[in-house]
């Protein structure tokens, strides 16, 4: 169902209380409905950031996830309910995305994301963010969006704690780099696919943890395609839900980065 | 030196931050906020041999990662901020 232009445009309708901010006005609003963000990872992070940035009237979603829905993700996977166990997480999560917000496009990719896939798909889009589990899938979306020039959003979650970052090519250190994971020779190096270096034992993980870490990478998402700037300029932000700390951590980059190296202007960012 | 704990660490340390005096050295910080701090926090800043460093974190001497400087043997001064940070990685 497509609901009519007043639904969205009016002074009561979808956008109202978004169109008045200063920040995003029709003209910011214009802007998100052209933008294109690739979402990998439709789990306790893609759940919160799919539907803000749906809700935001991102025009074009691609979300990507090659899992099925289990009972043990519904404590924090709220796109999903116990319904929907067994069935593929991407299909079932266009469908709530488009039941909440018939006026967007979302394309549903039910497959593990491979470097294949993302040469594929990366060009197509204006933003990457991540919601992966694991540290071979950020390396693999890593050399991908710097190859291709995509900046990219992360976020990850470990019990009551989570961190965000932004990594942007041709300004900030990239993730090998920040982590220093960079081997001899890294671009020789096998990159893992998501999900295939999973720990052996589960992570505690809950619901407002992801929600917090997930909404944001939206935040951040957002900022970025409004043209408002990055908030952490290189710096990763730490959150802690047993004290509320939020902590930044600057992080300088390797200036031999074979990935990042040669396109950062400033090697403290 | 200024010593600063994120994520999960905070709840291990029963603190976000802390002074210490006397460790010359990466090593003989992680040693000693291990004696200080016990067990718990000793579990996630050694390795499964007892080792420092465990595989998911990293430490940072006035923002730089250690892998950059000396390693464990990055020698440390009164004025240093050291962070350790674990990667938090779950999705």
């Amino acid at each position: 169902m497509i609901l009519p232009d007043s639904e969205f445009k009016g002074t009561d309708g979808f956008y109202a209380r978004q169109v008045i901010l200063p920040e995003i006005g029709l003209q910011g609003q214009a802007r998100l409905q052209q933008s294109r963000v690739l979402v990998i990872g439709a789990g306790g992070l893609g759940s919160p950031i799919l539907m803000a940035l749906a809700g935001a009237g991102i025009g074009h979603l691609t979300l990507v996830d090659q899992d099925t829905v289990s009972a043990s993700n519904l404590n924090r996977q709220f796109l999903y309910t116990a319904a929907d166990i067994g069935q593929p997480k991407a299909t079932i999560a266009r469908e709530r995305l488009l039941a909440y917000h018939p006026d967007i496009e979302v394309v549903a990719l039910d497959q593990t994301f491979t470097t294949e896939l993302a040469r594929h798909v990366i060009p197509d889009h204006d933003l990457v963010v991540a919601a992966v589990d694991n540290r071979g899938a950020r390396r693999l979306i890593n050399r991908a969006c710097y190859q291709l020039g995509k900046p990219w959003i992360d976020g990850g979650v470990r019990g009551f704690s989570g961190s965000v970052a932004v990594y942007r090519p041709g300004e900030t250190a990239c993730y090998d780099c920040r982590f220093d994971l960079v081997e001899e020779d890294p671009m020789a190096a096998p990159v893992v696919e998501t999900g295939a270096d999973l720990p052996a034992a589960p992570i505690g993980a809950l619901g407002v943890t992801a929600s917090v870490i997930g909404s944001l990478e939206a935040d951040l998402a957002l900022c970025l395609l409004l043209g408002l700037g990055d908030p952490l300029q290189g710096e990763m932000l730490y959150y802690h839900g047993r004290t509320l700390d939020f902590q930044r951590v600057p992080i300088a980059a390797r200036p031999d980065c074979p990935i990042c190296g040669h396109h950062q202007t400033d090697p403290t960012r | 030196m200024n010593v600063q704990f994120f994520a999960h660490l905070i709840d291990l340390a029963g603190t976000s931050s802390c002074t210490v005096s006397g460790p010359a050295d990466v090593t003989s910080l992680v040693q000693h906020l291990c004696t200080t701090y016990g067990a718990q926090l000793a579990s996630q800043l050694l390795d499964q041999t007892g080792q420092p460093l465990h595989d998911d974190l990293f430490v940072l001497v006035n923002g730089r990662h250690i892998r950059q400087l000396q390693g464990l043997a990055t020698p440390l001064q009164e004025n240093d901020t050291i962070a350790f940070v674990p990667m938090v990685e779950a999705g």
